[in-house]
């Protein structure tokens, strides 16, 4: 399902959590949204699933307006983090619900990602550890085949093993059945991979929407003496710089060309590639760096 | 598998070429599938479709409508042609600089590689 | 449909073994009133059926509120469709209980007019007086089960303090069916106004609180479950 969000405001009081945001997803594609502690995510997650009515804008989905709207309702899961099941409840009754209410709810599929996760549903919800109520999470978030899947950082808490069961189930479903599915992450690298587009959000703005590939490769760290990385940095957005005696190395945004960089070279400056991570990194603590 | 620091749809189209280069895959031989191909390697369907897009528009692969992706009859020809292009200006220049800044001369490299 | 049907099936449990406890106490009620005070003055039956007739949709109406209305967004209902089916749900459960403790009161008056154990003011169960019964019992229980819902409404939507403030506001649909429409275990109702006029009035607060509330709860958002 293709989402359209425009001008959308997230307001808790006096703190603005979401600030105007525009955003054009385009349906049937995976997409990673990253983001520090406190930039947003979750409250644009909230919004674009109807749980948290937006302050002013509007979340349109195919083309309708989201909330209290029964067929997007319909269509649209979202996974949180705390899962919204009641701790006392078996999970046996959170999957019949589950099954009453979706009519896009798979049974069998949902019977056998339990068998993955090893999860029992004879089970309280209670008596779950939190990597084990994470991958219930990821059961009745993949269970539901819903056109729209959201999770939020539903890998909290899972082991290395856990977490890669849950990325290869997540994939393998998606080739099977391709809906759009948001997975909101702070594991950049482990599941960059995944997704087909990234949106970094800083401080209740999206900071950066684009391909992930576009993404691999932007960005370089370029070191050498301290004048020639200077002017070599000179008209160039700098994310982020280190300094050590007479040698000076600089993270650079964007792409420089081979050329520029045999002239580099040349000059005794030496290039390297930056990962998404790094990128990451650089363009979410850039304030920070810029007011050392 | 792939690394982070260049698209991945142009390591896939490398590791293709390479592929064909080696003879791992031969010509006209049927290659897998993006979706096969994004589940084995557990990448994004659409990365891998943008890779495989390359090596079509390069003329490295055909496609076979409703069957599938095929390796070109003449692609190791030309891509070795295309190799041996960039091979002294890719690996043998550098080589050089570097034998430059470190004082080995062009005889004595000569004279290595006749010892091989 | 959906709503109400899921509804029903979660509270059918609940309400099966509430109704044994109820049902086991009240016999053991009877053995002692029996066997100690003699024929009895009043209706034991109605002193604890009709007390669990008000409390127990009051209990509900917090538990649908502050844990079910999260469950059915969850899996893809719309708060409006909630309490759409949750308004047809309150309904049904409190015209069952209502219903249900009426003819409890048949079969215990039965059952002591036959052990001759009916007290001279025990409030005697007769068919042409049921429906009154039921017609004062029933609104009181809506009216407890309404301001349930809307005083955690309050805490739900809002911040405590303004939670603790909206109590007041929440608890007059239940002051008011207690002011007007009574039944209690002698048979007494309340005659303040005449029962129609007390009927659409408590009627009126009823439907008006869940107006509120369905205003209240449209826009909130859903909380997350702290564990």
């Amino acid at each position: 399902m293709s989402i359209e969000i425009r001008d959308l405001t997230v307001r808790y009081g006096r703190t603005v959590a979401v600030d105007s945001v525009g955003l054009d997803l385009a349906g049937g594609k995976i997409y990673g949204l990253l983001g520090r502690n406190g930039s947003g995510k979750t409250s644009l997650l909230s919004a674009i699933a109807s749980y948290r009515k937006p302050s002013a804008g509007v979340v349109l989905i195919d083309g309708e307006e989201a909330y209290e709207n029964p067929r997007v309702a319909r269509r649209t899961c979202f996974i949180r983090d705390t899962l919204d099941l009641s701790d006392s409840d078996r999970l046996r009754s959170a999957l019949d619900l589950a099954a009453r209410l979706r009519p896009t709810w798979d049974q069998p599929y949902a019977e056998k990602l339990l068998d993955v996760f090893q999860i029992d549903p004879g089970k309280r919800v209670s008596a779950l550890s939190r990597g084990q109520r994470s991958a219930f999470g990821v059961v009745l978030g993949l269970a539901a085949r819903t056109p729209l899947t959201i999770l939020d950082e539903s890998y909290l808490g899972m082991d290395a093993v856990a977490r890669t069961l849950f990325y290869r189930e997540l994939l393998a479903d998606y080739l099977e059945h391709p809906r759009t599915i948001i997975l909101s992450t702070h594991l950049i690298e482990e599941v960059a991979d995944l997704f087909e587009r990234v949106i970094i959000m800083d401080r209740g703005r999206v900071i950066v929407h684009d391909e992930t590939d576009a993404l691999r490769g932007r960005g370089v760290t370029v070191t050498g003496p301290y004048e020639a990385v200077t002017a070599f940095a000179a008209g160039r957005v700098i994310l982020g710089e280190q300094t050590l005696g007479g040698v000076r190395a600089v993270t650079l945004d964007g792409h420089v060309d081979p050329g520029e960089i045999e002239r580099g070279e040349a000059a005794g400056l030496s290039f390297g590639p930056i990962g998404i991570q790094d990128l990451f990194v650089h363009l979410t603590s850039q304030p920070l760096e810029a007011s050392r | 598998m792939f690394h982070d620091r260049s698209p991945i749809y142009l390591q896939i189209a490398e590791g293709i070429k390479n592929d064909v280069l080696s003879g791992a895959l031969e010509e006209d031989e049927q290659v897998m599938s993006t979706n096969q191909y994004a589940a084995f390697y557990r990448i994004n369907p659409a990365t891998a479709a943008k890779g495989f897009a390359q090596l079509v528009e390069e003329g490295v692969l055909y496609k076979k409508r409703g069957i599938g992706m095929f390796v070109s009859p003449d692609a190791r020809e030309r891509l070795r042609a295309e190799r041996r292009e960039r091979f002294f200006a890719d690996v043998v220049a550098p080589m050089l600089d570097e034998a430059k800044r470190i004082g080995i001369g062009v005889d004595e490299i000569v004279k290595h590689l006749g010892e091989k | 449909m959906t709503v109400f049907g899921t509804l029903a099936r979660i509270y059918r449990p609940i309400l099966l073994w509430f109704g044994a406890i109820i049902l086991a106490v009240e016999a053991i009620g009877l053995v002692v009133i029996g066997n100690t005070v003699g024929p009895s003055k009043f209706s034991f039956w109605i002193v604890m059926a009709g007390a669990a007739l008000k409390y127990w949709p009051l209990v509900a109406g917090i538990l649908l509120i502050s844990l079910h209305l999260r469950l059915f967004v969850a899996n893809g209902v719309t708060r409006g469709e909630f309490l759409g089916g949750l308004a047809m749900f309150g309904v049904a459960l409190t015209a069952l209980l209502a219903a249900v403790v009426t003819a409890g009161h048949g079969v215990e008056s039965l059952l002591l007019g036959a052990l001759d154990l009916r007290g001279p003011d025990y409030p005697v169960f007769t068919l042409t007086g049921a429906p009154a019964e039921f017609g004062h019992l029933l609104p009181g229980s809506m009216a407890y089960m309404v301001t349930g819902m809307l005083v955690t409404a309050g805490f739900y939507r809002f911040n405590p303090w303004i939670g603790v403030l909206l109590i007041i506001p929440g608890a007059i649909p239940l002051a008011v069916a207690d002011n007007l429409v009574k039944f209690d275990q002698f048979g007494e109702t309340i005659d303040r106004l005449p029962y129609g006029t007390a009927l659409v009035l408590t009627l009126a607060v009823i439907v008006g609180g869940f107006l509120v509330l369905y205003r209240v709860m449209r826009d909130t958002p859903i909380r997350r479950t702290s564990g």
